[in-house]
């Protein structure tokens, strides 16, 4: 028997017991004197009650531990009475998750146990992207008076991968800086491609399809055609999780940097398909790189990152975060024909300046940005014209800037890539 | 168990004592009498009820559980300016706060001048001294142009309910979204 602590839900009673009887003495009444005798009995159980040895083993099922995103996943927890004595009033608070919304049922049970008996509670998940760690389970055991409390915690280990497969939902158009490798991005070096770019003087050894022959045939000199050259990019998705970056518009929304993480690995996908090498690294107190590679296996690597790294993790982190000192780490880093995709919702003036700086190094910059803005308050609608302010200025210094609002990514795009130059 | 409680203590008990022995007729020299009774009765009551006021100072004492349903909860972009009108219109940190509220909206004014308006610098601050950026007379002031609102409007204003400091900040806001989108073509107009 343990003794627990002390709820102070009967105190007073005392002096209840002490008014109605010196009102039962004065006015001779002995209804009162009696009502004050069973008090007298209440207070003297109160003194006495404690609750057993609290000895409890948890079991939680999950219906798919491994699920897609948006799956609905039940969760069945199962709780046993393994101690000898009866708990008269037991609660149980299951630890989900923190990024885990529940869409039924209270995760929690309230129930009485004999020894040996079994209560099982169930309830459901909504499944989002990453690796997600059941926390301690909370119980709470009464006396049947509750003059007395215990609380405990139990565990038992359960966890729910969700990694979504890596779709190229969208495909991401890159700006002009490549590598040496052939690939799909145009750029302006002359020499052999699809778009035509210009004619020139015939040389010596230049390909024999490649000569201009309607000219040869006009004028009898040589020329030869050179296309826009075709290569591979390196790239680098850049995504921001810093703690300002977890915001949204809503208790239940996704936060930008979910979105973030989404739009990185459909870039990542789509640029991984037309043969450039992509890379990953996160802009936050946890660290993530993976440097730009391509293949299979680095697909499954990246894959696995995006659905579990705590760096991606839908919750705000708590580590000590050094901005400046993150910024010059990326840049040792990224080599110098890298590409940059940065990911961020530009709800604060250092991601801009994050962009601007990596533009400034020659990494050419393409900021994906989730809108995570609402017009719900004042500070709000200031907050949307800040944020609209700052995507002004990053266009205004060369910055590619898509402006993701609640449309599908690939609809951004199309919308945005009519505005953009090469 | 100090001293003064064991002494209490044994008091109780022989009282106690006493109490069952004159019930059970042993004379000690003690009446039933009604003062008697009356006294103990008194006493009695006063007791109980310093023992209830006790009560009345003592919080229940029970574990409060968290809401695991819920997702974690981040915050809502813009929540910070919302935070410092509500502490504009508090007692204590009224200034700074008011100050920080009027500084950021005065920046922003001044920013989106620049890019939507395409305004220079200097240019955007002359404006918001002279009001000149917006036709919204109340939005003008609170970002510090000496533009003077009509009796009539002020009046309306006031019936209105629409003068505390987050409708002026509301008003300057929408202001501020205005500029450089066509409906502001009032906006030259002084």
């Amino acid at each position: 028997m343990s003794r627990g602590f002390d709820t102070e839900r009967w105190t007073g009673l005392d002096g209840l017991v002490l008014v109605a009887a010196g009102a039962g003495v004065f006015t001779r009444e002995a209804s009162l004197l009696l009502a004050a005798g069973l008090g007298v009995v209440v207070l003297g159980y109160v003194r006495v009650a404690a609750i057993p040895e609290v000895s409890l083993r948890i079991e939680r099922d999950l219906s798919d531990a491994t699920p897609d995103p948006d799956d609905e996943v039940e969760v069945t927890l199962r709780v046993t009475n393994e101690g000898s004595g009866t708990l008269f009033d037991l609660r149980v608070v299951d630890g989900v998750p923190p990024a885990l919304g529940v869409a039924d049922g209270p995760a929690r049970l309230g129930t009485a146990l004999r020894p040996g008996a079994t209560a099982t509670a169930t309830y459901t998940v909504t499944a989002v992207r990453g690796e997600h760690a059941w926390d301690e389970t909370v119980v709470v055991v009464r006396d049947p008076s509750g003059a007395v409390e215990s609380r405990e915690t139990v565990s038992a280990e359960t966890t729910l991968r969700c990694e979504p497969e890596l779709a190229a939902t969208a495909d991401l158009p890159l700006r002009g800086l490549t590598s040496k490798y052939a690939g799909r991005v145009e750029t302006d070096v002359p020499g052999s491609g699809l778009e035509f770019a210009s004619i020139r003087e015939y040389r010596h050894g230049d390909p024999i399809r490649r000569i201009d022959w309607n000219r040869r045939a006009r004028t009898g000199e040589l020329a030869t055609v050179e296309f826009r050259e075709e290569r591979a990019a390196s790239v680098v998705l850049v995504v921001d999780t810093r703690p300002e970056a977890h915001v949204a518009p809503g208790d239940e929304a996704e936060t930008a940097v979910e979105r973030s993480v989404d739009a990185a690995s459909v870039a990542f996908s789509a640029l991984l398909d037309s043969g450039d090498s992509v890379g990953v690294a996160a802009f936050g107190p946890d660290e993530c790189w993976l440097a730009p590679s391509s293949g299979a296996d680095h697909r499954a690597r990246a894959r696995r990152l995006f659905a579990t790294h705590p760096a991606f993790a839908p919750t705000p982190p708590d580590g000590a975060f050094f901005p400046s000192v993150a910024v010059r780490r990326l840049r040792r880093r990224l080599a110098s024909d890298a590409q940059v995709i940065f990911c961020s919702p530009l709800v604060d003036d250092y991601g801009v300046s994050v962009a601007r700086r990596l533009e400034a190094y020659g990494h050419a910059v393409t900021v994906v940005s989730p809108d995570p803005t609402t017009t719900a308050t004042i500070g709000a609608r200031l907050a949307r014209i800040e944020r609209d302010l700052r995507l002004r200025e990053l266009r205004r210094s060369g910055v590619r800037v898509l402006d993701w609002g609640d449309e599908p990514l690939g609809v951004a795009l199309a919308r945005a890539e009519a505005g953009w130059s090469r | 168990m100090t001293l003064a409680r064991r002494l209490f203590l044994l008091v109780g008990v022989v009282a106690t004592a006493a109490g069952f022995a004159v019930v059970a007729g042993v004379s000690l020299g003690l009446e039933l009498t009604d003062i008697f009774l009356g006294l103990v009765a008194a006493l009695a009551a006063l007791q109980g009820l310093r023992y209830v006021q006790r009560r009345r100072e003592t919080p229940m004492n029970t574990t409060v559980t968290g809401d695991p349903e819920a997702r974690v909860a981040v915050p809502i972009p813009g929540s910070d300016f919302d935070d410092d009108l509500v502490s504009a219109m508090g007692r204590h940190t009224h200034w700074a706060a008011r100050k920080r509220v009027v500084d950021r909206l005065e920046s922003r004014a001044t920013q989106a001048l620049v890019a939507r308006d395409g305004r220079a610098p200097e240019e955007a601050a002359a404006l918001l001294d002279t009001g000149g950026w917006t036709d919204d007379p109340v939005a003008a002031r609170f970002l510090g142009a000496s533009v003077s609102i009509p009796l009539r409007q002020r009046v309306r204003l006031f019936l209105s309910g629409q003068s505390s400091l987050t409708d002026r900040a509301g008003r300057t806001v929408a202001a501020i979204e205005r500029i450089g989108t066509d409906d502001d073509s009032t906006g030259e107009r002084r």
